[in-house]
């Protein structure tokens, strides 16, 4: 079986879109997130080896989620997706522990090089 | 950003030059060592463009060193067509750096310039092999995309003197020197925050000293799909690759250890002239070569410098500094000043008659004396600088005019005040273009004369006391001081009388009037001519004199002397009216006592009779509007010259010659017909320079001016 990955992003059509593109390449998408509390909530419950996580979101932003993930389990692989021109939020997030980030509109096989190379 | 721009305008240049000198070699003997030294150039020049985001000279010089690199390893003939084309090319680039600010007006001639470039790449029948066996072993070259292999030559051209000093103390640390190489997939996004995730794997194993192109420039995403950066440390290689590959969308990284050669306090030990396998052209990529296969960490750099010959930007780097030339000028200035007070001090110093102070007078003289000299010397440059374009217009007339002339340059390291070599060129340019139209014959005229049928224009020069002189020869046809006179007569430039008192030498200098011959004129005669009063004018304004000698049938040489500098000058000190005028000794040709009997009138003009030539007679104080004319017993007349204008100016007293200082009169009163400047006596008194060329054109002074040239 493939690597689990757990998707956060407050939008129906990108988890869609990440959950056929990495269904594809022979991810297991164990769980989805529309915030970044979902996400924190659903990671600590499917524990996945990886997680693409939106920045802005409703309720807990992408950054703030890292954050929690990372004080909870120092090891997780955590994938930045992002909208473009947020270049200081993706530093930032990166600085708080997410591995490498990719930026959306992405091109599929550039989010699976990604998370190949995060680790899976 | 603006002082880069400089630094890249200046060593820009030099890169062009010497692509241009390569490619004439190459013409005439083509070898791999031009192919390699215009390779470095044209990869250089591509380096420094990128750095400061010049896309289009990045493009091009791309194109070239692509090129350059497949002949370099191939054996394609290069013939004149391909010479061309790459001379296209240099003078393409040449026309980008010269409109950096416009560069987009030549998107265009850049992409038809590339296209012609790429296909002489593609050109199957020129037999072009990719990696055989005369490139360096163990080079990645990789089609396609820019090769990985930014030199030392390139880091070392961008550094700081800071940065410089962190190199060395690294060095001395025992740490070591890599080049790191990124490069990003295509069309990554926000490839700014690539970079720094780059960095950021990098600075755990050791410091990156610069980034190319520089880190604002990594932060403003302006570059491409690459970057460099120099690190210094202790890194483990191979962890290092994988760390900075294991980052999404890089698509690779490269890290080869970097030696320097320049070594604090260590001169530079390689031999140039030694083994020329051991010392090749492209040091600095060989040496990369040989460590990427070879070198363990542990070995420190100390030992590996013997082996390879400094490059020529290294050792420029080493020992030159760049100075602005508006800071030169100032403390030339400065000193100028310094040597006027000292003057007035120690005149002061004689009336004080105080041994002591007599002696540290004498103390301080000599040193500001060799200051001054010293200082003199700092605006001296290598006329080389006017020399270099010549070869490249020489072939390019050639090729136009059908002839084979061989330009044989000596002496281009002669230096002098860089002021007069931004002048020189153009009277030069005048007297070659001659020289190969019509100096020069036709190739079947010259067999017919029993001549070598490639002609030959020697440009020389050397020092000869304070003086510069150049000059140009050819073996051409030479001049025939009979048709010059004849010539002379029909434009009536003299008459049937002067020309048969005329010696040979004199009848040449005719060439120099001004209405003697114009281009449409001179082909079908001796030959000479082409606006040789604008040369002969040009040389003057620089206090220069311009002699000609030729011998019918067998060549011409013009001589042109030069003073080493403007900024001193020699000159004649006169009283007129109360004022004290200095007359600068190039323009005057004698000095005379004129009996009050001898001035006779013309038209309203005072004019005497100086061995049977007229000469007309203006007093210095009413030319200047400074006061009437006074009769005296006696006049004293110096006799002045500029180009074909002789006149002589009555003046009260003769003072005697000094060397002066030129001080400029200041933005308000600057451009008054008549006084070229102004310095400080001695005694503090401020003495004008007359400006003769100028005194003379003057209509208001000029009152006989029509007698001139009777």
């Amino acid at each position: 079986m493939g690597k689990k990955v757990l998707i956060t992003d407050d939008t129906a059509f990108m988890r869609m879109t990440l959950r056929n593109v990495l269904e594809k390449n022979g991810y297991e998408v164990v769980a989805e997130a529309e915030d970044g509390s979902q996400a924190v909530e659903k990671y600590l419950l499917v524990k996945p080896d990886l997680v693409t996580m939106d920045i802005t979101m409703p309720n807990m932003d992408g950054i703030t989620a890292i954050k929690k993930i990372m004080e909870k389990d120092p090891e997780a692989r955590i994938v930045v997706v992002s909208a473009m021109g947020q270049k200081a939020l993706v530093i930032e997030a990166l600085n708080s522990g997410a591995k490498d980030f990719i930026v959306k509109p992405f091109q599929p096989d550039r989010i699976v090089e990604a998370l190949q190379k995060v680790g899976g | 950003m603006e002082e880069y721009r400089d630094l890249f305008l200046a060593e820009a240049q030099e890169y062009l030059q010497d692509m241009t000198r390569c490619l004439l070699d190459m013409e005439k003997n083509s070898n791999s060592e031009q192919l390699t030294e215009m390779f470095r150039a044209a990869h250089s020049l591509k380096g420094m463009a990128g750095t400061m985001g010049y896309e289009l000279i990045t493009g091009l010089t791309h194109e070239m060193e692509s090129l350059l690199d497949q002949l370099r390893s191939g054996k394609a003939a290069i013939e004149t067509g391909f010479v061309n084309m790459l001379f296209e090319a240099v003078d393409l680039v040449q026309l980008l750096v010269d409109n950096l600010d416009k560069q987009e007006d030549f998107n265009r001639e850049v992409a038809i310039m590339q296209e012609k470039l790429q296909g002489w790449q593609e050109n199957p029948g020129k037999e072009v092999a990719f990696k055989s066996d005369t490139l360096e072993q163990g080079e990645q070259l990789q089609e396609g995309k820019p090769p990985v292999r930014e030199s030392w030559i390139s880091w070392k051209e961008i550094m700081n003197e800071f940065e410089k000093e962190m190199l060395k103390d690294a060095l001395s640390r025992g740490d070591n020197i890599y080049h790191v190489h990124v490069c990003l997939l295509h069309g990554c996004l926000l490839k700014s925050v690539r970079a720094y995730m780059v960095l950021k794997a990098v600075e755990k194993q050791g410091e990156v000293i610069k980034t190319m192109p520089p880190l604002q420039a990594l932060e403003e995403e302006n570059f491409d799909w690459e970057f460099s950066l120099l690190l210094v440390g202790r890194p483990d290689m191979e962890a290092l690759k994988k760390s900075i590959e294991s980052i999404a969308e890089i698509e690779s990284a490269d890290i080869l250890p970097v030696n320097i050669e320049d070594k604090p306090e260590t001169p530079v030990t390689a031999p140039l002239n030694g083994d020329s396998a051991a010392a090749p052209l492209f040091p600095g990529k060989v040496s990369l070569l040989m460590e990427n296969e070879e070198e363990t960490p542990e070995e420190t750099p100390r030992a590996l410098p013997k082996v390879k010959a400094p490059s020529l930007s290294a050792r420029n780097v080493e020992k030159t500094v760049r100075v602005e030339t508006a800071k030169l000028d100032s403390l030339v200035n400065l000193v100028g000043e310094l040597i006027i007070n000292r003057t007035r001090v120690v005149d002061l110093g004689k009336k004080v008659s105080d041994e002591m102070l007599e002696s540290s007078l004498e103390q301080l003289e000599r040193i500001t004396t060799e200051l001054q000299n010293a200082v003199m010397t700092l605006r001296m440059v290598p006329i080389k600088q006017v020399f270099d374009r010549f070869p490249r217009m020489v072939r390019d007339l050639c090729l136009e005019r059908n002839k084979e002339v061989e330009l044989l340059i000596s002496g281009e390291d002669t230096e002098l005040d860089r002021t007069i070599v931004n002048q020189v060129g153009d009277p030069l340019v005048h007297l070659l273009r001659n020289a190969v139209d019509h100096g020069i014959e036709e190739a079947e005229e010259r067999i017919k004369n029993g001549k070598n049928p490639a002609g030959k224009i020697f440009l020389e020069a050397h020092h000869e006391g304070s003086h510069v002189v150049v000059s140009v020869e050819d073996d051409g046809r030479g001049m025939d001081p009979q048709v010059i006179k004849t010539r002379a007569l029909e434009k009536k430039i003299i008459t049937g009388e002067e020309a048969e008192k005329m010696s040979s030498e004199e009848a040449l200098r005719l060439i120099f009037r001004s209405g003697f011959s114009t281009s449409e004129e001179v082909t079908d005669i001796s030959g000479r001519g082409v606006g040789m009063d604008v040369v002969r004018t040009a040389i003057e304004t620089l206090n220069g004199t311009v002699e000609v000698k030729s011998n019918s049938g067998k060549g011409s040489r013009f001589i042109l002397r030069f003073p080493l500098t403007l900024a001193i000058i020699r000159t004649l000190m006169v009283q007129s009216g109360k004022e004290v005028y200095a007359i600068p000794i190039e323009a005057i040709r004698e000095n005379l006592f004129v009996d009050p009997q001898e001035i006779k009138t013309i038209r309203q003009g005072k004019v005497i009779t100086l061995r049977e030539e007229v000469l007309p007679l203006y007093s210095l104080q009413e030319s200047l509007g400074m006061g009437q004319f006074r009769e005296q017993e006696v006049y004293p007349v110096v006799v002045v010259q500029t180009g074909d204008k002789k006149a002589g100016l009555i003046v009260d007293e003769l003072l005697g010659q000094q060397e002066v200082v030129i001080k400029s009169l200041g933005n308000f009163i600057n451009d008054i017909k008549g006084i070229a400047g102004a310095t400080v006596l001695g005694d503090g008194r401020v003495t004008l320079i007359l400006d003769v060329a100028s005194l003379l054109d003057d209509g208001r002074v000029n009152l006989g001016k029509k007698s001139i040239n009777h």
